[in-house]
């Protein structure tokens, strides 16, 4: 910026200054001002110091209906009691036995020569027919 | 706090002196965070009267300036969560009351209490002085009025509330640059209006 610009921007600034309305800053009552800006500012700094029940009771106070039906909902969910049936875990469907396995677990009485190491195809065959004599 | 002793240009040391405020400023605006009403209200004293100069020169209301100012602070409130604590708090502030002066300047239409005084032409009972300086201010009103919205908030925050560019563009969310190339058109159509009458600038 050249000497001349600045001095130019001098003189600007000082007639802006001269004869531009001064805000008139004797006229305001500032102590008003400032208690109305404080008491419209209070609920909000209020809401930051409130403790979380302080804030459900005023939250409550607000919509009592839409907190005491937002708490009955969450209990329902909590519990389960409002939930739909829900399929199996997926580990169920894939769970298998062997035969070996399905047969011990419903000829009990069978189970030992079954699941012995040393079992024996015969003993496999001998457990098959008696399940399905079993079944039948 | 001991000050460093220092030997600096008046600009130094209204830096050092702003920088000062800010950690004041930032000071409470940590306790405002956690609700403390005192210190909110102590943030509101150190900051009323500039917001207040600053929307009286966008509304040229008394009335309307302070309702503002109520406003603004209200509102800086509620956003306080989304302030950087590592910026100043006050172009914060001043962006905030700049924002709510226009929107009430563009809602309302054109209005002041603050009419230049016309009476002193008509009745021709002024001396010539007075009546020179009326028709200055009524051009210098005029110019101000054809400057484009952002240019005509530009100068009156660096040439009558005489803040800085870097501030100024704080305040408008403009580069530093892009302020005083705002500032330099504007002064440049000031100057056109009022050469005629004011050889000087």
């Amino acid at each position: 910026m050249t000497g001349q610009h600045s001095d130019e921007d001098t003189a600007m600034r000082e007639l802006l200054r001269a004869h531009a309305p001064e805000p008139p800053l004797l006229g305001v009552d500032w102590a008003a001002l400032h208690a109305r800006t404080t008491a419209a500012a209070a609920p909000l700094l209020r809401r930051r110091t409130g403790t979380w029940w302080q804030l459900l009771g005023s939250a409550a106070s607000r919509n009592q209906r839409v907190a005491a039906a937002a708490a009955c909902i969450s209990l329902l969910l909590a519990t389960g009691v409002a939930m739909p049936d829900r399929p199996a875990p997926a580990v169920a469907q894939t769970e298998f036995r062997t035969i070996e396995e399905e047969l011990a677990f419903n000829l009990p009485y069978a189970s030992v020569p079954l699941l012995a190491a040393d079992a024996s195809n015969g003993d496999v065959i001998d457990a098959l027919l008696l399940y399905d004599r079993e079944e039948w | 706090m001991a000050l460093p002793f220092r030997v600096g240009t008046d600009d130094d040391d209204a830096a050092l002196i702003d920088a000062q405020e800010a950690m004041q400023d930032g000071r409470l605006v940590e306790r405002v965070v956690r609700g403390d009403a005192e210190a909110y209200g102590e943030l509101v004293s150190r900051h009323m009267q500039r917001a207040f100069s600053v929307a009286y020169r966008v509304l040229e209301h008394r009335e309307d300036a302070e309702d503002v100012v109520q406003n603004s602070f209200v509102r800086a409130l509620e956003k306080i969560d989304r302030l950087d604590r590592s910026r100043p708090f006050r172009p914060w502030l001043l962006r905030i009351v700049v924002n709510q002066a226009l929107n009430f300047r563009r809602g309302r239409g054109i209005r002041t209490t603050s009419p230049l005084p016309e009476t002193a032409a008509a009745t021709g009972s002024l001396p010539d002085r007075q009546m020179e300086n009326s028709d200055l201010r009524r051009r210098l009103n005029d110019a101000l009025g054809m400057l484009p919205e952002k240019q005509r908030t530009i100068v009156q925050l660096a040439d009558l509330e005489g803040l800085r560019s870097g501030e100024i563009g704080r305040i408008m969310g403009l580069a530093d640059g892009t302020v005083r190339w705002h500032l330099h058109e504007a002064r440049k159509s000031l100057r056109s209006v009022l050469a005629p009458i004011r050889e000087d600038i």
